[in-house]
């Protein structure tokens, strides 16, 4: 097989290698084959003809050449269900991960998932039900919001959203965009999310995509075998991924490429090849219960409301300063803007062994753990925190509660108290997550899972993750909280409550583009 | 040893209404786990000393497709040679459970509750390889590690208490000379404590020596060690034998097809799963989780193989292993393997922490040479295999990095487990992480001491922990 260099990058979607950075708006249409799955593949055949669809391949027109940027991208993924209405034979259809497969409606999923009560699926605006499952998903991203508009209409044109369509908006326009602000410090364009604090700054690398940097300990924990985020290529464990395969016989145009298991299992082609999974959660985030919630906290900690100290219990909780800063480099409010390092070359087992700069139940350190889990070597630790890493795609939506900008000056303490006066205005605000992963239970679901939502993750207790997690739903006595250990004191912010909140959730499949192709082609007569 | 594994298969009637024990097991089970309406009480709380308790249906595949046996596995305090200790638990399981002509009525040779402990004693199986986190802890001494536990967070987190100089300033670990006093006083001390567990080490060798031959025995040892060169003692040890692993390079997987979920081909399956249950979604909600594997033993020299195998496990796990670490694994608390059905069958019983997905990752990860080892005994059916060379599928009659293709490994070993109908743990909520710092945070600490004493003396135990 070849090795991801050499790999056909014009095949894959660009989604999984590119976030886009330039593209700050979004849009995500999310459809549902009601009609004839003949009209939704000249749909298909369409988008592709008109080279919509977005590919990995480099936007450098040549080596020494710089990179031409597009206005545009378009990507396409299709649910299991979506891929079933596409009639998509049956064979194929079980030859899914069952993750994918059942979805995350599914009850025994969500509960694990740390869906239920209020979040659990039935309740979802869209994915949780069989009248409102979705189909696909396409993802549309613009460098103006007049340049999404214009893409969404022709897309929606090319629908036939006229009476006689065949896929129909299961959701209406779900947009967002990247809130874009500049770092005093660094000078360079930041992503900011509801919270007010930098967001996509670890994001796993694929190897071989380009030069691994040079520090191995810090630098190099980011990359990951190519495996691990497109299947078709080994993972981190040495093996290729497991992946959807089709008899030969149902693809009579020869369209999908070879399987690499054509030795063993020569009657069956590939549909997985450079295709992978894509997970979505909408998410939306509860600002002033978020702030309100450490205002609260200081007080009874502290014995007074001081924007510092909230600004200082909110760092801990997240790992870093509102900045990206990390709490490992730069512990005191102080060094958040001395700072001048990098914002993701950083180790826990040796920084910070006792967690008392960066908390060990802080959302940072649970999802992505580098070299702290226990009781491995660091080594260990790193190999097998690589084995569960997650690309993130995605934006936010809703306007920001407050000016997101005081957050990065802690010292201007006038515009910092702020935050001790916000209050909830009602409309909602979130984020549309997007993860890509090759396998969907032992990334996404595991993460989500064994390191956020468990109370015990890493001999914690009673301890979920209090960004992301569930905290404050379990059906029992014990109250969740987040530990600050200290020396010599240790805090404890107690009465912890959820403060995002699952609005909708979907597993796609982001096939590659010899994939989209042959479905493109399934029902054309 | 101070702790015991109880495991019970008792034989059950053709005449066994097993869809009816099932839910009778089912509902006990979720009225531990306060889910259920609380109809069936089992006070398994009240049997003294019981760490985990699981019982279960599976097949008995020996006797006939619809054919099933009854399952009781329990670790217990008390020493595993005596045997009143193992009387006393049944005749106070007897009497917690609150139907016994229910749940083992149908089984062969069940005569009542008078005869229960007689009954259960005679079906007993010793397992051959049992590795307890904790040699030292009973139950006792962990739910006073609780109240030790309630207490400190109680003087840590002081309700209501303003700390007015605003956020603790940060600051490193003290620096501590006695620390590093002690640690060289442990390390002068290290070659005395060797020599007896070198000599137990030698004394379970010589006996597994005669029971299995001495080419099986070694093999069985130097093909676990193979992987563990992380540690530089078995580092060395793999230098002076040869005993090196080739290198995986990427190969395709066995199972091209995600299959890790139920439902699986009945031919492969020798657990019995319930209709309808989803294995991962039920066990994966509990910080403690459980894993009962049946995988089949190929032939008889592989049954003598793996016996030399899990004489060696059982050797470093009783002699060497540390508190709450077997070779770089934290999350098992008990786990114990035995041949059953004549040599036919392995059992594998494990009682873990987190998900089954972190679980085999852990392991795949630790020792995977170990995983090889064992179940190289169910060669050729279905277990992965991988040559290293043009016709090199095993050496020494062991597999190469089968469970390194963890996707088909995990397949193999979801296609063999059986999911507990009912399961107990003493305390559900702690985790072997929890028992390793509260054991180094609360030694010598007692619940009498005034909260000046016992404040010192914690802190002082947390700054001489060895990170």
């Amino acid at each position: 097989m070849p090795s991801f260099e050499e790999a056909d990058r014009g095949q894959m979607q660009g989604l999984i290698t590119s976030a886009y950075g330039h593209m700050v708006h979004t849009g995500y249409l999310f459809l549902r084959l009601v009609g004839a799955p003949a009209d939704a593949a000249a749909w298909l055949r369409g988008l592709l003809a008109a080279g919509h669809v977005m590919t990995s391949r480099t936007w450098r027109p040549d080596r020494n050449l710089p990179k031409t940027k597009p206005d545009y991208a378009v990507n396409v993924a299709f649910t299991h269900a979506g891929l079933k209405a596409w009639r998509v034979d049956g064979q194929t259809l079980k030859s899914f991960s069952p993750a994918f497969m059942e979805g995350p409606a599914n009850s025994e999923r969500a509960a694990s998932l740390g869906d239920s009560g209020a979040e659990r699926p039935d309740l979802w605006e869209f994915g949780g039900k069989e009248e409102n499952a979705v189909h696909l998903v396409v993802v549309v991203h613009a460098t103006t919001a007049d340049e999404r508009a214009r893409v969404i209409s022709i897309l929606k044109s090319d629908l036939k959203m006229d009476g006689r369509d065949a896929l129909q908006p299961v959701a209406g326009d779900q947009l967002g965009a990247h809130m874009i602000y500049s770092d005093p410090v660094r000078g360079s364009r930041v992503v900011k999310e509801h919270f007010g604090f930098n967001d996509g700054i670890s994001q796993p690398e694929l190897r071989g995509l380009k030069k691994d940097s040079g520090n191995r300990s810090a630098a190099g924990q980011n990359t990951c075998a190519a495996g691990e985020f497109v299947l078709g290529y080994p993972d981190e464990y040495g093996f290729y991924p497991p992946t959807p395969l089709t008899h030969r016989s149902r693809d009579r145009g020869g369209m999908l490429p070879e399987s690499p298991y054509r030795a063993e299992h020569p009657e069956y082609v590939d549909f997985g090849y450079n295709g992978t999974y894509l997970v979505y959660r909408k998410m939306t985030q509860d600002v002033a219960s978020f702030w309100g919630y450490l205002k609260e906290q200081c007080r009874q900690l502290f014995g007074k409301e001081d924007p510092q100290t909230v600004l200082w219990l909110a760092a801990k909780m997240v790992g870093r300063w509102p900045n990206g800063v990390p709490l490992v480099e730069a512990p005191d409010l102080v060094d958040m803007t001395r700072y001048c390092g990098h914002l993701n070359h950083f180790m826990f087992a040796e920084s910070d062994p006792d967690g008392s700069a960066c908390p060990f139940g802080s959302h940072v350190r649970r999802v992505n753990p580098r070299d702290q889990l226990k009781p491995g070597t660091p080594r260990q630790s790193l190999q097998m925190t690589r084995r569960h890493r997650l690309i993130r795609r995605g934006s936010t939506f809703g306007e920001p509660l407050f000016d997101l900008s005081i957050l990065d000056n802690p010292q201007d303490v006038r515009a910092l108290e702020k935050l001790l006066r916000l209050e909830d205005d009602g409309r909602e605000r979130g984020l549309h997550f997007f993860c890509v992963n090759a396998s969907i239970r032992r990334q996404f679901e595991f993460v989500q899972q064994s390191w956020s939502v468990s109370r015990t993750f890493n001999g914690l207790r009673d301890d979920p993750d209090p960004v992301v997690g569930d905290a404050g739903s379990r059906v029992c006595d014990l109250e969740d909280g987040f530990e600050i250990p200290g020396n010599p004191q240790s805090l404890r912010l107690k009465s912890l409550h959820r403060f995002t909140r699952t609005r909708a959730s979907a597993y796609f499949f982001l096939p590659g583009l010899d994939t989209l192709r042959y479905l493109s082609t399934l029902n054309a007569g | 040893m101070k702790h015991t594994a109880v495991t019970v298969i008792a034989r059950l009637k053709p005449s066994a209404d097993l869809p009816t024990l099932a839910q009778y097991l089912l509902a006990m089970g979720q009225t531990l786990s306060a889910d259920g309406d609380g109809t069936i009480q089992a006070k398994l709380s009240e049997v003294s000393g019981l760490h985990f308790l699981r019982l279960l249906i599976i097949k008995d595949p020996d006797r006939g497709p619809e054919r099933a046996r009854l399952l009781l596995a329990a670790v217990i305090d008390g020493d595993e040679n005596d045997e009143s200790a193992t009387d006393r638990f049944l005749a106070e399981l007897g009497d917690a459970l609150p139907d016994l002509d229910k749940i083992w009525g149908g089984c062969e040779g069940y005569v009542g509750r008078d005869g229960f402990v007689a009954f259960m004693s005679s079906n007993l199986i010793r397992p051959a390889a049992f590795y307890v986190a904790f040699k030292e802890e009973n139950v006792e001494s962990l739910r006073r590690y609780d109240a030790l536990r309630r207490r400190w967070d109680e003087l840590r987190f002081p309700q209501g208490r303003h700390s007015p100089e605003g956020p603790p300033p940060w600051s490193g670990r003290p620096f501590s000379v006695l620390r590093y006093w002690r640690r060289f006083c442990r390390w002068v001390a290290r070659p005395v404590t060797l020599v007896p567990q070198l000599a137990a080490t030698f004394a379970d060798g010589r006996r597994m020596i005669r029971a299995y031959g001495f080419r099986p025995t070694w093999a069985g040892a130097t093909t676990i060690v193979r992987g563990l060169n992380r540690y530089p003692g078995w580092r060395f040890f793999n230098l002076m034998t040869c005993n090196f692993e080739r290198q995986a390079r990427p190969r395709l997987s066995q199972v091209p097809v995600d299959r890790t979920n139920p439902p699986f081909d009945r031919n492969e399956q020798c657990g019995f799963l319930e209709a309808g249950s989803h294995l991962p979604g039920v066990e994966d909600r509990l910080e403690q989780n459980q894993l009962t594997l049946i995988t089949p033993i190929a032939n008889r020299q592989r049954l003598n193989q793996l016996g030399a195998v899990l004489g060696a496990v059982d050797s470093y796990a009783r002699i060497w292993s540390r508190p709450g670490n077997l070779l770089g694994m934290s999350t098992i608390h008990f786990v114990r393997w035995m041949p059953i059905d004549d040599g036919r069958r392995l059992l594998m019983l494990s009682d873990y922490d987190h998900s089954w997905e972190a679980y085999i990752d852990e392991f795949i990860e630790m020792i995977r040479t170990g995983m090889d080892a064992i179940w190289s005994s169910a060669a050729k059916t279905g277990v992965p295999a991988y040559k290293t060379g043009p016709t090199e599928l095993y050496q020494d009659n062991y597999l190469w990095h089968g469970s390194g293709d963890a996707s088909t490994f995990k397949h193999f070993l979801r296609a063999h487990q059986a999911n507990a109908h009912l399961f107990y743990s003493a305390q559900a909520s702690r985790t072997v992480l929890h028992t390793k710092e509260d054991r180094q945070l609360f030694r010598n600490v007692s619940l009498t001491m005034s909260d000046h004493e016992f404040r010192t003396r914690v802190l002082e135990n947390a700054a001489n922990e060895e990170i």
